[in-house]
């Protein structure tokens, strides 16, 4: 536990995998920027790994002052205990005053472990982070510059504002794709600092024995999204408008009956009472009218986006978000949205 | 079960103290199991703040136990797009998630036979609704019978207290958790039926936007 550094740094963790940062990572060093611009102080980046270096100007480049740089053999392949011991061994010679880490597996399983060493607060999945003055309702002591950690709770059907008064540092993870991308600049200066950490044979637990990354295929079932085309899209040709969507949305492919009997694709891709039955977290129908034993198959998606020229389609009936207009157009224009995000 | 008041409002590192304190009370263990988050805050946090409080290895999101033997286990976990396959010492935690088993469905029997099991909690309730205006004494009296007869028929569930886990009450509850709930806000859900968003690119930007926001995508 430290004790709260009000001159302390805005630190993010810098997950890599094989040499390559992780998305969230240059994400969330924009947002450190801008919370440390607030407080008037500087980004530190923590950047353990083996042969990792060369990632330190692209971490400056997107806002970092400070690269906290671990080079070490043993940390070529992440380990839960082992990278806890870098950061808890930094956090305690540096005293930050925020530490940020990406909501992603690794990130997940390190933060609340490097949380529970330091006995300091975490927040898990925030969707929002401010800096502002907080009076603490029950001493009403005012409390200046806390980060705000804000997050929705109890399945999303309320917003918690979650604060940490005095035991530091401020912790949190962010969703990849939660803080926008902000252009690099690459005449940006910054200093790479080289830490050692010891790292005892005795803290590395796990042995990797075998890694294995699925290519993406595509499997109905358990795709998280699903864009799918009906005999709205007209041709095989424009059916390759869906591809495109579920391609760069990470989905799956989806069809209803009437563009399998067009013959627009296989029919193992068809969804609906005598296709497949599917509950993604998002559904995306495309030129599909929605007849009953298709909505069957689909309706009990999380989240489902019609787009349709009727605007009386039934498929609107189970719709959460419904695009009134010729998905030819609004498709190029979600991937579009989409491809911005990227970048 | 450990039930207290001062265990009130913990947050995922007071929660992890009591229940890592509750471990080292049962004393022996070669494996710790957690699911991976509950459903009301979804932190997923309070596992492996179990794990190195105790000390212990973590694997998190496992989805297949592949062997086990000689104090040392072979397990797949989920990483995302993929998994990986690590051998671990025991004893460790692993956190697990909900592809890994197919609960087997439960025996009617027992459904039926420990229907009425309880902890004394309970019972102490159950006594006062029955006896209603009795003098303390009786019902000290009554509990103690219930409770006997519960524990002859093997249906009295172990009920702890923050003292009998020796747990600093500095680390637990309120004053145990560094986080705290400055402000929550109740989403106001919109009318019935479908949001209409304009086939425009400002539109479907923001429509992207929301679904990134509330982690539909991403």
């Amino acid at each position: 536990m430290i004790a709260p550094n009000r001159q302390g740094e805005v630190w993010v963790f810098a997950e890599q995998e094989d040499g390559s940062l992780h998305d969230v990572v240059l994400e969330l060093c924009g947002k450190a920027r801008q919370l440390a611009d607030t407080l008037g102080v500087p980004v530190g980046v923590v950047l353990p790994g083996h042969q990792v270096r060369g990632l330190a100007s692209k971490l400056i480049a997107q806002g970092a002052d400070r690269v906290y740089l671990v080079e070490d053999s043993r940390l070529a392949h992440f380990q839960t205990i082992p990278y806890a011991r870098v950061l808890c061994t930094l956090i305690e010679k540096y005293r930050p005053q925020i530490v940020l880490y990406g909501a992603t597996p690794l990130g997940r399983d390190l933060a609340p472990r490097v949380a529970s060493a330091m006995q300091a607060g975490m927040t898990a999945d925030c969707t929002d982070l401010q800096i502002s003055d907080v009076t603490d309702p029950k001493t009403k002591e005012l409390h200046k510059n806390l980060l705000l950690q804000i997050r929705p709770a109890f399945g999303g059907n309320i917003i918690a504002t979650i604060v940490n008064y005095d035991r530091w540092p401020q912790m949190a993870t962010v969703r990849e794709g939660v803080m926008p991308l902000l252009p690099p600049n690459p005449s940006r200066n910054g200093e790479i600092i080289e830490e050692k950490v010891e790292i005892d044979e005795s803290l590395l637990a796990l042995r990797l024995v075998e890694r294995h990354i699925e290519p993406r295929k595509v499997n109905l079932k358990a795709a998280r999204v699903i864009v799918a085309g009906g005999g709205g899209v007209g041709s095989k040709e424009d059916f390759r408008l869906i591809y495109e969507l579920a391609g760069v949305i990470g989905g799956a492919v989806g069809a209803s009956r009437a563009a399998v009997d067009s013959g627009y694709i296989g029919k193992e891709h068809q969804i609906g009472q005598t296709g497949t039955t599917v509950r993604p977290a998002l559904y995306i129908a495309a030129g599909i009218s929605g007849a009953v034993q298709h909505r069957a198959g689909m309706e009990e998606s999380a989240k489902i986006i019609a787009i349709n020229t009727d605007p009386n389609a039934p498929i609107f009936s189970v719709a959460h978000y419904g695009i009134v207009g010729d998905l030819k157009k609004v498709i190029p224009m979600m991937i579009k949205a989409l491809r911005e995000r990227r970048k | 079960m450990i039930t207290d008041r001062r265990a009130a409002a913990s947050d995922t590192l007071a929660t992890s103290y009591i229940l890592a304190q509750a471990i080292r009370t049962v004393g022996r263990y070669d494996i710790v199991l957690c699911g991976r988050q509950a459903i009301d805050g979804d932190t997923a946090q309070v596992g492996p703040q179990i794990a190195e409080k105790l000390g212990l290895p973590q694997v998190t999101y496992l989805e297949q136990l592949v062997d086990i033997h000689d104090r040392r286990a072979r397990v797949r976990r989920n990483v995302g797009r993929g998994w990986e396959i690590v051998d671990v010492n025991l004893p460790a935690l692993f956190t697990v998630i909900s592809t890994a088993n197919e609960p087997r469905p439960p025996a009617a029997r027992k459904v039926m036979r420990f229907k009425r099991a309880r902890v004394p909690a309970e019972i102490e309730a159950e006594v006062r609704s029955v006896l209603g205006n009795a003098s303390d004494e009786e019902i000290l009296d009554a509990v103690g019978k219930r409770t006997e007869e519960l524990r002859r028929q093997g249906l009295l569930l172990e009920q702890w207290n923050l003292d009998d886990i020796h747990a600093d009450l500095n680390r637990c509850g309120l004053p145990g958790s560094p986080t705290k709930v400055f402000r929550v806000q109740a989403i106001v859900l919109t009318k019935k039926g479908f949001t209409e968003i304009p086939p425009t690119e400002e539109g479907i930007r923001q429509l992207i936007h929301e679904l990134v926001v509330d982690r539909t995508l991403g």
